[in-house]
């Protein structure tokens, strides 16, 4: 996340003033789990604990999910998102959307 | 007689033999897991961890961490059993605050890393991937907040 868009999912940025709110920014990814991942978190499903396979994974997704959102908010013209949310469903059985949202603004 | 107890054997010692599995290294991971967290949580020293959504500082940014777990085979069937009589689930109550607390800390450890002094306006959110109920699938706990700078 290193990025000249500031974000954060306060309403506001700490240490500098919000001079306009240009509106919603968002972004989405629905990713699916592949075979060999599903393989491995079968396994691990008998001894329970971390399914790093997913982690990994859902990280990812929610990175881009992230950019996307980044991007949204550049093309509106901000220079900051304030109060992102996150959120994860399954959409089917073995996907899952992650999705961020929050507030493209234009900071001093 | 004895062939009969010999398929039951058969037939019920897979299922048997994967609770047992299941118990020993869930439980034994389980131990290692809060004796690990216990250790990470002290080495974040006096690092503030806040939901605060109005925080000092100069320069913010969002920092997440997140996780995901899944119920060792014991922990599954019990969930079955129990779910007839109801009430509270203890052992299941362990597990999501375990994965709760590694989602936390991952978040609060990256933010450390940056140089942060703090975190604030902290949000937890988790969601089912997949049927977790069944045999594949699990839970995902996710931290996010806003790292500040002094």
């Amino acid at each position: 996340m290193t990025d000249d868009i500031l974000l954060t999912n306060m309403d506001s940025v700490p240490g500098r003033t919000i001079i306009r709110h240009i509106g919603l920014a968002q972004g989405n990814v629905v990713r699916a789990k592949h075979v060999g991942r599903d393989i491995a978190a079968g396994l691990k499903n008998i001894v329970g604990g971390e399914l790093r396979g997913y982690t990994e994974l859902l990280e990812e997704a929610r990175r881009d999910a992230i950019r996307r959102m980044t991007e949204d908010a550049r093309a509106q013209g901000a220079n900051a998102v304030v109060n992102i949310r996150l959120s994860t469903s399954s959409v089917t059985s073995g996907a899952s959307e992650l999705y961020a949202y929050g507030t493209a603004v234009v900071l001093e | 007689m004895n062939d009969i107890l010999t398929s039951m054997l058969i037939s019920i010692g897979p299922f048997v033999a994967l609770l047992l599995i299941g118990l020993t290294f869930g439980t034994l991971a389980q131990r290692r897991h809060l004796a690990q967290l216990d250790q990470r949580e002290a080495e974040l020293g006096d690092f503030m961890l806040t939901t605060l959504e109005h925080a000092p500082g100069r320069h913010g940014a969002l920092v997440t961490g997140s996780t995901v777990v899944a119920f060792d085979f014991f922990r599954r069937i019990a969930i079955l059993l129990r779910k007839i009589i109801g009430g509270r689930f203890r052992m299941h109550e362990t597990m999501m605050m375990r994965a709760r607390r590694e989602a936390m800390l991952r978040m609060a450890e990256s933010a450390k890393a940056q140089g942060a002094v703090a975190v604030h306006n902290i949000r937890l959110v988790s969601s089912n991937l997949g049927n977790s109920g069944s045999a594949m699938g699990g839970c995902e706990v996710v931290a996010y907040g806003t790292a500040v700078w002094i």
